[in-house]
């Protein structure tokens, strides 16, 4: 079969590269352009068309604790998954389970390998479903194969494909070269493992020329993330086993996680450490920044404000991200501001549809508005020294469905009421709110929110509480409870009452203007209801 | 989420499973510990690791794993409450010493343990190491960064290269 193999145009720029000396000289050849292919293998990859590798079908058929990989009796038809058959000469083909062929086979082979155990990343969507099919994949053949590694160097095709579970691989040999090359099952198909990420991955094709026996193999490369690829042949070939190496080992996506508990300054900062860090700022998926960060010499203001606004424009110009998972601006207490500045940089940011949004600004601008947020994934919310309108809470209910927490302070607050479905924790500083009705009724909820909620609504003149239980009063204890000064009705609704109605003694207590009480449908034990009864009587007289 | 072992047949005493890591030591816990790891949720979920047949993690060797299982099985019960955890607030603050410490321990620990958290899908194990991490770096200057992480010392060469970069990106630095 591998004589007749017909190469796919895009697995060829490394043809020349004839690799006589092995992995050496082919990874001192290998540049970014050649490892561009134009579309990633998966997607290219059509039933009927053998030639083009298609490593997914592979996991389907690992199973655990099998070191020598056979082929599995091919039933396509029944499985609608694609699978190996053997032919006559000992290669093999591939048969197509499915039309949609890829994807659905490489569902399945993710599917498949976890099953057997490994771990392989799911969760796909339709953008990345290339990408997971084949890190699956790929993780299989470093688990199964993990000892091929060294023989590939040598680039002897006869050796790789006798001797393949005799080597243990050689820590020197990950230095000299970055990435495990580990055997299919076809000849002349070799699969490539890049020992840093998990999501790198590619494949190698190795090929004997038809007849010549001792002739190196040649060798084409197609790179999902070439990138990446080129980065971690950098990195190892940098001083090996420190431990800073390590960390600069972890994927990007990791190395971005933990830059986002930075701050932006710092964050691109990091830069300056080695080459592997150089462009990482700018995928980090959080830009925080705090006036904080930046000082000049006689702690004069204005200057301060210009080095902000300076690193500010340029770190917005050149992130490059299409979403912001954070997006916090802290310029509290600080008054030397263009306010021109400050409102660009919030524009922008909302563009990244970020899911914690914190705008802090100065107390005295707080006839800033927000800008619209439509259709946002908003989960939290701060704001300090916003002005918020009156549509702003219908705003919040139609377009951030999912915001959970909303917190304000130094706000001037001019809409009237707050209602979401989502919502797990509000906070309202100043005491413009008027009215509250808070639901827990059908979320499990701790009792300490619910404390934290209930003190958080003090300004109201009118509360009403569905679901809250009963072990609220611990938790807000007797000096923490707020004074509900305005608080003119009282609605408790559903409410547990178990605590010798320690809740609504409190509540009434805290509540000097109360007008109007209303409970219905609460939670008593009956044991103590006669006993209690006394008491709640007595205090609907009173009051 | 609701503890896995809840709808099986399985009622009465919890349901263990079996991790076995990279060099084949065999870990049996919880599956509501083991749930955490949104890898292994879908495997346990599918019947996966009980009995005699364990469930390999060859990404994982077994110092890691019995870090990661620690962690695990230290906030499995915060987690069984469906995010919310109906926990006091001792409660929280004993899960947060214990994170502290959790996270007290070497540089070499600390990377495995991002690797297979990350492998794992292991949400709040994550945010804590990368914020560790991140707070071993914070409030550093680049050299002293350099240091902590250990890096070795630049040469003349790449000291030179990083004076050009930090001229390059003055706006950052000044």
């Amino acid at each position: 079969m591998a004589g007749g193999v017909r190469r796919p145009r895009w697995l060829g720029r490394l043809h020349r590269e004839e690799s006589g000396d092995g992995g050496r000289r082919l990874r001192r050849r290998w540049r970014r352009s050649d490892l561009v292919p134009p579309l990633s293998m998966a997607a290219r990859w059509r039933p009927g068309r053998p030639d083009l590798v298609a490593p997914f079908s592979m996991a389907a058929h690992w199973r655990p604790g099998g070191q020598i990989w056979s082929p599995p009796p091919c039933n396509a038809a029944a499985t609608g998954r694609p699978c190996w058959r053997p032919d006559g000469d000992g290669a093999s083909s591939l048969v197509a389970g499915r039309r949609q062929g890829v994807l659905a086979g490489g569902r399945a082979a993710a599917a498949s390998s976890l099953r057997g155990g490994v771990a392989a990343r799911t969760g796909l969507d339709v953008g990345s479903r290339a990408r997971v099919v084949v890190t699956a994949v790929i993780r299989d053949y470093n688990n199964i194969f993990s000892n091929v590694a060294t023989e590939l160097v040598s680039a002897d095709e006869t050796r790789l494909h006798e001797g393949f579970s005799s080597f243990d691989p050689a820590p020197a040999l990950r230095r000299r070269f970055p990435f495990q090359l580990v055997q299919c099952p076809e000849p002349g198909r070799v699969g490539l493992w890049n020992f840093q990420g998990a999501a790198a991955a590619a494949t190698v094709s190795a090929r004997r020329p038809a007849g010549a026996k001792s002739a190196p193999a040649s060798f084409a490369l197609a790179s999902l993330e070439p990138a990446r690829m080129e980065a971690a042949s950098k990195r190892v070939r940098g001083s090996g086993g420190s431990s800073g190496d390590r960390l600069s080992a972890l994927t990007d996506d990791l190395l971005g996680r933990i830059l986002s508990f930075l701050p932006s300054r710092q964050s691109v900062q990091t830069s300056v450490l080695s080459k592997r860090w150089t462009d990482l700022w700018r995928s980090v998926p959080a830009i925080n920044l705090d006036v904080q960060d930046f000082r000049v010499r006689d702690d004069d203001h204005y200057q301060r404000w210009l080095k902000m606004e300076d690193f500010t424009t340029n770190l917005l110009m050149r992130h490059r991200v299409a979403r912001l998972d954070a997006f916090r601006l802290h310029i509290i207490g600080f008054y030397e501001v263009e306010s021109r500045d400050f409102h660009r940089w919030i524009r922008r940011a909302i563009e990244y549809r970020p899911s914690v949004l914190e705008v802090k600004l100065p107390d005295c601008s707080s006839e800033y508005q927000l800008p619209n947020l439509r259709a946002c994934r908003l989960k939290v919310l701060h704001l300090h020294g916003v002005s918020l309108d009156h549509a702003f809470a219908d705003h919040l209910r139609s377009e951030c469905p999912v915001l959970q927490e909303l917190v304000t302070s130094w706000c001037y607050n001019d809409f009237g009421s707050i209602q979401s479905d989502s919502l797990k924790k509000l906070t309202v500083d100043g005491n413009s709110l008027v009215e509250a009705s808070i639901s827990v009724l059908h979320c499990h909820y701790p009792p300490v929110n619910e404390a934290v909620l209930l003190g958080s609504v003090f300004s109201v003149t009118s509360l009403e509480t569905r679901g809250f239980s009963a072990m609220v009063v611990p938790f807000v204890g007797p000096v923490q409870f707020p004074t509900l000064e305005n608080l003119r009705t009282l609605i408790l609704d559903g409410c547990n009452l178990n605590d010798n109605f320690q809740l609504l003694r409190r509540c009434l207590r805290s509540s000097p203007d109360l007008e109007k009480l209303t409970i219905q449908l609460c939670w008593v034990f009956f044991s103590q209801f006669t006993a209690t009864l006394v008491q709640f009587s007595l205090l609907v007289v009173l009051y | 989420m609701a503890a896995p072992e809840s709808g099986d047949g399985n009622n009465g005493a919890a349901r263990m499973v079996t991790l076995i890591s990279s060099d084949n030591t065999r870990f049996e816990v919880e599956a509501a510990a083991a749930s955490l790891s949104q890898t292994l949720q879908l495997t346990i979920l599918d019947g996966g690791g009980g009995g005699g047949d364990g469930i390999p993690l060859p990404n994982v060797d077994s110092a890691t794993l019995s870090k990661v299982l620690e962690y695990c099985i230290k906030h499995a019960p915060a987690a069984a409450n469906g995010g919310a955890p109906n926990a006091t607030a001792v409660d929280r603050a004993e899960l947060e010493r214990f994170d502290n410490e959790f996270v007290n321990i070497d540089q070499s620990v600390l990377y495995s343990l991002i690797m297979a958290a990350h492998n794992l899908e292991i949400e709040g194990l994550q945010s804590l190491v990368a914020k560790k991490v991140a707070d071993m770096i914070k409030g550093k200057s680049p050299m002293e960064i350099r240091r902590t992480l250990g890096f070795p010392d630049p040469t003349p060469e790449e000291q030179a290269e990083m004076n050009a970069h930090m001229l390059e990106y003055g706006w950052a630095y000044e």
